[in-house]
Parts: C-alpha cells; structure tokens; sequence
C-alpha cells in the first residue's frame, strides 16, 4: 500500500491531538503554571571527571527568596536511580563522572534568585584525568570509573568456526564504521512540576515514557511505598527513547518535599544537550568472507560502544546491537564480541532504533562492499544471504516465520529499477553526480527474552457511555492516542467516537509496560484480543437484561448493543451505561510482550521482527561535497496498519531522523565536554533537507496472530547504510564514519584524483582548445 | 552572537522597504531581509542580493534581521556587499559619514560606539557575472562553514576587467583577495590562469580549523567555487 492508498482508508483520519499540536496550543506538563510555584534548578558539574573536595552551600542559602538548597546529604532513600542497574547519583557525593552530574539543587521565588543562589553555592574540585575513549578506558592502565571497572558489559554470540569459514573464502572485505553521538533533540526539553499534596502525597506531572518506571524510582529515592506517588506523564513533547530514563523528576521531588511547595523545573536547551542522554557511538570492526557466488561464509565482528558515565540501558543497548550484527541474513559462521565502556563523555542511552541503526550501518556496508569485491550486484548479494520465511533469528532463536524478509527485498528491487529509470536524464550540472543506494535490515521489537516486558489494559464503560480504555503507554507524540480508538473499533466492534483514551496517570491506568521498543501498539491490539471476550460477554448479558432479549440474539457494534443479525441497535452505550448504575462493565487484563520459546536462547533475544528495505537517492556536489538527499524511499513490512496516519508519520519522521544520523548529527565532544552545546551547531535536518519520500506499507498476505507489529523505530533503522551506499555510488568513495563529513569526502576524492580539473568541462580546463582561439581570433577580426 | 542589540523599531521617518534610487539600492536601518526578499526591486535588479538574504537564518528570523543588523555582525551579507563595492553611512556622535564597505571593516569603527544608519548597494550589472554561495552542512538556517561572493567583468575578447571575490561567514573576518584579483586583472582567461588562479585562492585566503571543516577544506571549497565560476565564462562565452 502506497501513501496514495493509505490516504484512501477510512482509518485515515487525524489524531485527536493533531489540531492543538499543530496550532501550538497544547499544553504541555512544561506548560503548567501553579499559584505560588517555586522555580527550581540544579547546580551541575563543572568537569567532566572529578573528585569533590568540599561543597558550600550556606552563600545560596542566605539570598532572598531562596527556599531550599539540596545536596546528596537530604536525600531520604537511595541515592542513586537507572531503570536497570541503579549507580547514576541524585547528588554526587564525592565524584564526577560527567559535565551533567548534578551537586545540588535549589528552589526560589524566581529565575533570578534561583540563578543567584546557584552562582553561589562554591564546590572545591580536584580534576582528574578525563577518559575520553572507549579504548582508552579499556586499557589496564585507565583511571577507573567505577568500583567494577571501566567495562559496564560484555556479550558475545557465536556460531561455528569463523577461521574455517574465512580459510574457504574467496573474498574477505573488512572496515571498521564509527557511528556519531546522536541526541534524540524532542522539541519539549525536559521539565515539569511537582506539587505536594495534603495528604503527604506528591503529585509529579513530568513527561516521560513509563509513568509506573519513574514512580518505582522515585519511591526508591524517597524511600517511600510507591503509592504514595503519583505521576502525570502524558502528553509529551517528543521523546524518542531519551525520556524513558529519570532527568529532573528526583530534583522535583525532593525540591517539592523540602519547601512544601510546588516546584517547577524547565531546562534550557543548553542544559538539556549538557545533561541529556545520547544515541551511543559505536566503533564496529566487520570483516566478511563469502565465496565467489556471494555466499557469506564468515562474519567477524567487534564492537565498542562509549555508554558515558553511567549505565542506564547500556547493556541492552550492547545486547541488541550484537543480536542484529547478522541482520536478515543467514551466515554458518559468525563471531560477534560486544563491549559497552564507560567513558567520562556524557551518558549515552535508549535511542529509536535501540543499537541497531549503528550495526546496520556496518552490516549494510560490508554487504555492498562484498558486492564491489565480487562483482556482483549488491541486491544479489543480499538475495543470497537472505532468511527464508521459517528461518531462525539472528541468535539461533526461534521467532515468528514471516515472509517479511522477502517482501522488502522485492520492493527494494521494484522501487530501485524505478528510481534507475529516472536517474537516466543526465545532471544539471558538470559538477554534480547522482547515486542510488539501498539497505535492508530487520528490527526486534519488545525487550526480548528474560526482560521485564508486561503490559495490559483495561476497558470499562463509562457513566455517560463511553467505552474508556486506559493503558500505561504514554503518548510521546508517537500517535498511540489515534491508534487506540482504531483498534478498538476494530477489535470491540464499537466506533471510533464511542473510545474515550486515558494514558499518563499512574491514579487512572493499570500497568502497560513502558513506551518504548516499538512495543506499544502492538500491545494494546494483544491486549484488546484478550479482553474481547469477557467484555463482549459482559456487555451482551447486561444488553439482554436491558432489552429483555437473549445474549446470543446481540452482538457489539457502533454506538451500542445490535441485533445480531438484523443490525438494528437494541441499546446505546449510554442506555447500557444508565442501566448498570453502579455496577458498570470493566475488564482489566496484564499480559507479557510474545517471546521465543527457546528459553535457552541469549538475554533480550526477540521473538517479533519488523522489516524495512531503502532506497536512497543522492547528489554529491563535486566541488564542496555537499550531500543532498534527493529521494528516500522505504518500503515496511511490519505486521497490519493500524493508524495509517500515523504509520506515515514514524516512516517519514524517522527517515529524516535517519538522515540527519547520516550527513549532520553528532553531538561532538572534546576531553569530556560538548563542542556543540546548542542548536546552532548540533544541526539536525530542516524542512529543506527533506527530500522526496515515497512509502510501502507492506500488508502481510494472512494476519499471523501476533498483529501490528509497530513501526516507531524501524523508519531510521536502514536509512544511514542506503545514504552511504547512495554516496559511493556517485563518487566511489566508501563511508566508514557518520555522519559524513564534507571535509573527509573531498580529501577523499582529491585521493582519488576527482579534482576540480577532471570535472571541468573539457573547453575550459584544456590549454590547447579550439574554442580559446577560435574567441581570439573572431574577436580580433 | 553580538553582546548588546539595539531596538530599531521606533526610529521614526525611517524606510522599511528598501528604496531604489540612482542606479543605487538604498537600505535604511530598518529593512529586514525579508522586505529585501519581497522587494521586486531587488529580485529584478539586484537578483544575487536576493539569492544572499534568502541564505540568511530562516524565514521567521528573516522577518525580524535587518540587513544592516547583519552587516554588523558581520555576517553571510558581507562578501555580496564587498564584491558589489556597497558603501555606508555611519553616525559617530552626531557626525555623518560615507565609506565603503570595505573601508569600514578595515577601520576600528567595527569594535568602537558607531552606528550604520545607511546602506547603499549599486545596481548590478549586466555585463559583470556574479556568484554568491554559501556552504554549510544543511541547506538552510545554519551557520556557514564558508560564505563566497564574487564578481567578474570579461570582454569579448575574453580579457577579464575585473574579478572581485570575497570570503565571509561563519567565523571569517569578511575579505577581499587582492593578489587573486590582480592575477587576473587584464589576463586573457584561459586554463593556466584558472590554475594559478586556484591554487592562489588557497594561500592568500584566511580561514581556520573548527570542530566542523578543516582550515584545508575551506580553501579547498572557495578555490574550486570560485575557479568553476571564473571557468564557467570561458564555457559560456
């Protein structure tokens, strides 16, 4: 299904928060305004790595309208948060570790008494050395990070013998790819608002992606029972996977305890890049080897991913990065060796695409350049080494037979002879050349096995006859909110107006999990399937006693209970809803994320895969080597379409994300600080840059019981490699390192001799040409 | 970023459209770049200024950025009103004066309390080639990693009158590059001189390394730009 035909479904519809979106005026929880509100701040580190010798406070606390001033000394519970393995400090007590770490934190009656006061708290540092690359922490000799060390995890995966595999190779190609640090840049920084309530309860509105993960948090650090808080987390201005991890919601809160106030904190960009989690580097080493008909017959791969600081998702991270190393395609011998580092730059964590678009950026690129190697057409090559339907996952693992792999390949040859077609009107410019390339990949979803990955819902019939689903997803901007009704109507038979939608309010929702992995949409159609049947019962028991008719005579429709077979509606929902009274229908359900059946199978292996397949087109300015995308087209394969609206969006949105991984995004650091500290220089793609995009939905020919499989990463998984691809193919130059810089690709070039002097046209880079004398002598005569 | 701005919004009696008068372009204090982008003036008689406001930040900043605002910074205006040799008129505590472009840049009027109050930018001309160029790493609203402008006068004998070029934006002090101008002051043009003509380009020019580019790749890129344009006459004729 093409964009044209996703347009012409009746699902496509706009998202109910499109209109205040678009008109700026949703309110955001940064938005939120409260009488008598105390502005809060932090006081962050002035190094990247150091000891700290002694913090004074008492100067801050002295200027007016300074309400508290906050170190690790009042913190109740633990000092420390991560979802996973908890060792980032609330407070630094005694070290730094990176220029976000935070010392204190300060309430005030203003801006310019919170400013003030934060200027005045002194702290006596002792600088120490700064570790600033992965391999240089990996060394013996590296200052520690850590009482554990500089290594924060280790995954390997093997399979076969990779030195019997390349000793039978024909051809053997080998690179090592670096990936930049990509910040997730959501336009709402971080922030929000935390207001004590009469009954010693906190109030915690700030956005964030689990609701529940952040209130297990902050009960940890305030060393308080969980309910005793509550967070309001939706909407949210853009997430992307940087805020699934705790920012500023402890400063809130202890802030919030302290005064007895409401405490509001907004970061400034500036703040937000300084403290930010980013999308891991990687160095990834890749050597290959294939026979001469393109077999692979080895694939040898190293990689080594700067995690900064602390750990959040740091593992998993390394873990799917390592699972995805051999991506769709079917290799007898394969070594993989992971190592996530911390290092003293920033903290690198949970980013759309979760460690794959990194690994897929050297995957991709070893395949084309097997493909040059052999003189094989890289499609081909691909086509070789691909999955067939029932094939095992990447670790050896049983998943979900699809014919996805395939499908994505077919586009990829379609879309390709279609764009080749057109490529064939020759450039505009002697200084100019096009290129096409392409990319496929396959992209897990969920958090895989052994992973805590519940989810559930809840569906109940209102008072005034709405059907009220609620789930604990939230709604990051990623268009859950528009995608639940439609699955209701699909799957409770009701309609799209007959939904009211309740997310981001750990008061009001059960437990779904967290909204990340590509999980969420996916999890609400398993979690309607499953609730379908209790409810339907419920509804038509109470519909056959309102209208004194038989259960098995009805059915659910829209708007209320139908005739099962004339169609007539027998009762609305609002009629069942004022006849329940107070016993009104509801069914709640938790349930897990589908996984392997192989429990043998490595920590995080995935069970349900999604597919995309690229085809980038690109023009290389000779002369300055610019690089504008000039068609980016993907086709997906990712389960049914539930919201084709929104399914557009993440393909588009991602792409361009994907691109701006590609040719301009790297949050650069010298010696543990940020070179780009704002906008101005961390560029990401404009309006301008986005090039034509075409899209396939690509339908699965039968529904294979595991439903939509969710598309919020797999749009910038494969886009960088078919840039890249696109790249070689105009100049010949090969990619190792995102994003491109223009800088490396003309010295590149001029290493290859394409100066200036071989694109000239011939009449003017030529001494001896017919043309100067012919001018000399017509304009003599 | 400039440390202090100076409101313009209520001088009173002052254009806020650019206004053409004697073969000139006369741009008060307040014209933003997007009159200058709206005017049909500009677009019809001064199309190359046109193409360099529209490279200025992005169109809500150009709504609010005055091309003067943008000269003081010394901003990716500046090699386009080098290379058209635009004067302007200053106030010194009470005192008017009249310079041009260049003079200014030179003088320490840049760092001292001197107002501009005027721009005056001379019809192009038909017989003078122009190019203005500014490369960045995104196509819009971005700092540039190098900013170009130049100009070139041939004769039908295929004589250059003169070839102005300029190099400006990002971290650049705007410049003129005299040696590069007086190579082919009254040369024929022909491919030995485009070669000197580069390879010229890259040493007389001033530029720097950033976390961006390298110093290497700027002269590399304002070498081959301007090189291409001068050749482009020699091909078209």
């Amino acid at each position: 299904m093409d964009r044209d035909q996703l347009r012409s479904l009746p699902t496509w519809i706009p998202r109910p928060d499109g209109w205040e979106k678009a008109r700026g005026r949703m309110r955001y929880l940064t938005d939120l305004h409260h009488p008598g509100m105390l502005i809060g701040g932090v006081l962050r580190s002035d190094y990247p790595h150091a000891r700290i010798r002694h913090i004074d406070t008492s100067r801050a606390q002295q200027i007016p309208g300074v309400r508290a001033v906050l170190t690790w000394r009042d913190v109740p519970g633990l000092n420390r948060y991560g979802i996973v393995i908890q060792d980032q400090p609330v407070f630094c007590e005694d070290r730094i570790r990176y220029v976000g770490d935070v010392l204190a934190a300060v309430a005030a009656d203003s801006r310019a008494s919170l400013e003030q006061a934060l200027a005045a708290i002194q702290v006596e540092y002792e600088p120490l050395p700064v570790v600033a690359q992965p391999e240089q922490a990996l060394r013996r000799t590296s200052v520690k990070l850590h009482p554990t060390g500089n290594l924060l995890h280790r995954r390997t995966f093997s399979r076969g013998d990779v030195t019997q595999g390349f000793a039978a190779s024909a051809v053997i190609v080998e690179a090592v790819y670096e990936t930049p640090r990509q910040m997730h840049t959501y336009m709402e920084t971080e922030g929000g608002m935390c207001i004590p309530e009469p009954d010693g309860s906190l109030t915690l509105y700030a956005p964030t992606q689990h609701g529940y993960g952040d209130r297990a948090q902050l009960a940890r650090i305030l060393g308080w029972p969980e309910e005793r808080i509550r967070i309001v987390s939706s909407p949210i201005g853009g997430s992307f996977g940087g805020k699934d991890e705790l920012n500023v919601q402890p400063y809130l809160a202890l802030l919030a305890l302290a005064t007895g106030k409401p405490v509001k904190i907004h970061q400034s960009r500036a703040e937000s890049v300084r403290s930010g989690l980013k999308r891991h580097p990687m160095r990834i080493w890749m050597r290959t080897g294939a026979a001469r008909d393109g077999r692979i017959l080895a694939h040898d791969v190293r990689i080594v991913a700067d995690t900064g600081a602390y750990a959040t998702l740091g593992p998993a991270v390394l873990d799917f990065a390592v699972e995805h190393a051999t991506g769709p395609y079917i290799i007898d011998h394969v070594r993989v060796r992971g190592y996530s580092v911390h290092t003293n730059c920033g903290v690198a964590g949970e980013f759309r695409g979760f460690g794959g678009n990194q690994v897929t950026f050297a995957l991709e690129g070893q395949m084309d350049r097997l493909a040059d190697a052999l003189g094989i057409d890289p499609l081909e090559v691909r086509r070789r080494n691909f999955r067939a339907h029932s094939d095992c996952g990447p670790l050896g693992q049983t998943i979900a037979p699809t014919e996805g792999a395939d499908e994505v390949l077919a586009f990829v040859e379609r879309k390709r002879a279609e764009v080749q077609s057109r490529h064939t009107v020759t450039s505009a410019s002697a200084y100019h050349r096009r290129g096409i390339g392409i990319a496929v990949t396959m992209h897990g979803g969920g958090l895989g096995l052994r992973r805590p990955d519940h989810t559930g819902g809840r569906v109940r019939l209102t008072r005034h006859g709405k059907i009220e689903l609620a789930f604990g997803f939230e709604e990051c901007g990623q268009g859950v909110i528009a995608a639940i009704p439609l699955l209701a109507a699909e799957l409770l038979d009701c309609a799209v107006e007959d939904v009211e939608v309740v997310l981001g309010d750990t008061s009001r929702v059960p437990r779904s999990g967290s909204s990340t992995a590509s999980r969420a949409t996916g999890m609400v159609w398993h979690t309607l399937k499953r609730i379908r049947p209790d409810w339907e019962s419920k509804m038509l028991s109470l519909a056959a006693r309102v209208a004194e008719r038989r259960e098995s005579d009805l059915r659910l429709g829209p708007g209320g209970v139908h005739e099962r077979n004339a169609g007539r509606l027998v009762a609305s929902y609002a009629d069942l809803a004022a006849a329940a009274g107070d016993d009104l229908p509801e069914v709640e359900i938790a349930s897990h994320f589908p996984v392997t059946p192989d429990t043998w199978a490595q920590d995080g292996a995935h069970y349900l895969y999604s597919f995309a397949g690229v085809v980038a087109e690109v023009d290389v300015d000779l002369l300055t080597a610019e690089v504008r995308v000039t068609g980016l087209h993907q086709g997906v394969w990712a389960g049914g379409v539930v919201n084709p609206m929104g399914y557009v969006g993440q393909i588009e949105g991602g792409g361009v994300m994907g691109m701006g991984f590609a040719l301009m995004e790297d949050a650069l650091m010298d010696e543990g600080r940020y070179v780009t500290r704002n906008l101005d220089t961390y560029l990401i793609p404009t309006a301008l840059d986005v090039p034509e995009m075409e899209l396939e939905a690509i339908i699965p020919k039968v529904e294979d019981g595991h439903g939509p499989r969710g598309v919020g990463e797999i749009g910038t998984v494969a886009v960088a490699p078919a840039i890249a691809a696109a790249i070689h193919d105009a100049i010949g130059v090969w990619i190792t390192a995102l994003p491109v810089r223009q800088d490396v690709l003309l010295a590149e070039m001029a290493k290859r001799g394409e100066t200036l002097w071989r694109w000239m046209p011939s009449d003017a880079s030529k001494e001896s040409t017919s043309w100067g004398r012919e001018r000399i002598a017509s304009s003599s005569s | 970023m400039p440390s202090e701005w100076i409101c313009v919004d209520d001088i009173a009696n002052e254009d806020r459209a650019p206004v053409e008068a004697d073969d000139a372009l006369q741009v008060g204090l307040r014209v933003t770049l997007a009159e200058a982008i709206r005017s049909s003036a500009v677009r019809r008689r001064w199309p190359h200024l046109h193409e360099v406001c529209r490279f200025v930040g992005a169109p809500a900043l150009r709504e609010q950025a005055t091309l003067i605002g943008n000269l003081a910074a010394q901003g990716d205006l500046v090699p386009y009103l080098l290379v058209s040799q635009a004067s302007l008129l200053t106030w010194n505590e009470g005192e008017m004066e009249e310079k041009s472009v260049s003079e200014w840049l030179n003088s320490r009027d840049t760092a001292a309390d001197v107002l501009i109050t005027r721009l005056n930018i001379p019809k192009e001309s038909e017989r003078v080639r122009y190019f203005v160029r500014k490369v960045g790493r995104r196509a819009g609203f971005q700092p540039a990693l190098v900013t170009i402008a130049a100009s070139l006068e041939v004769d039908d004998a295929c004589t250059v009158g003169a070839l102005r070029v300029a190099v400006g934006g990002g971290a650049h002090w705007p410049h003129r590059l005299p040696k590069v101008e007086a190579l082919a002051r009254g040369e024929r043009l022909r491919p030995s001189l485009l070669r000197e003509l580069h390879h010229v380009i890259q040493s007389e020019m001033w530029t720097y390394d950033d976390a961006f580019a390298t110093a290497e790749y700027r002269r590399v890129v304002v070498a081959n730009l301007v090189t291409a344009f001068v050749a482009s006459a020699l091909e078209e004729g």
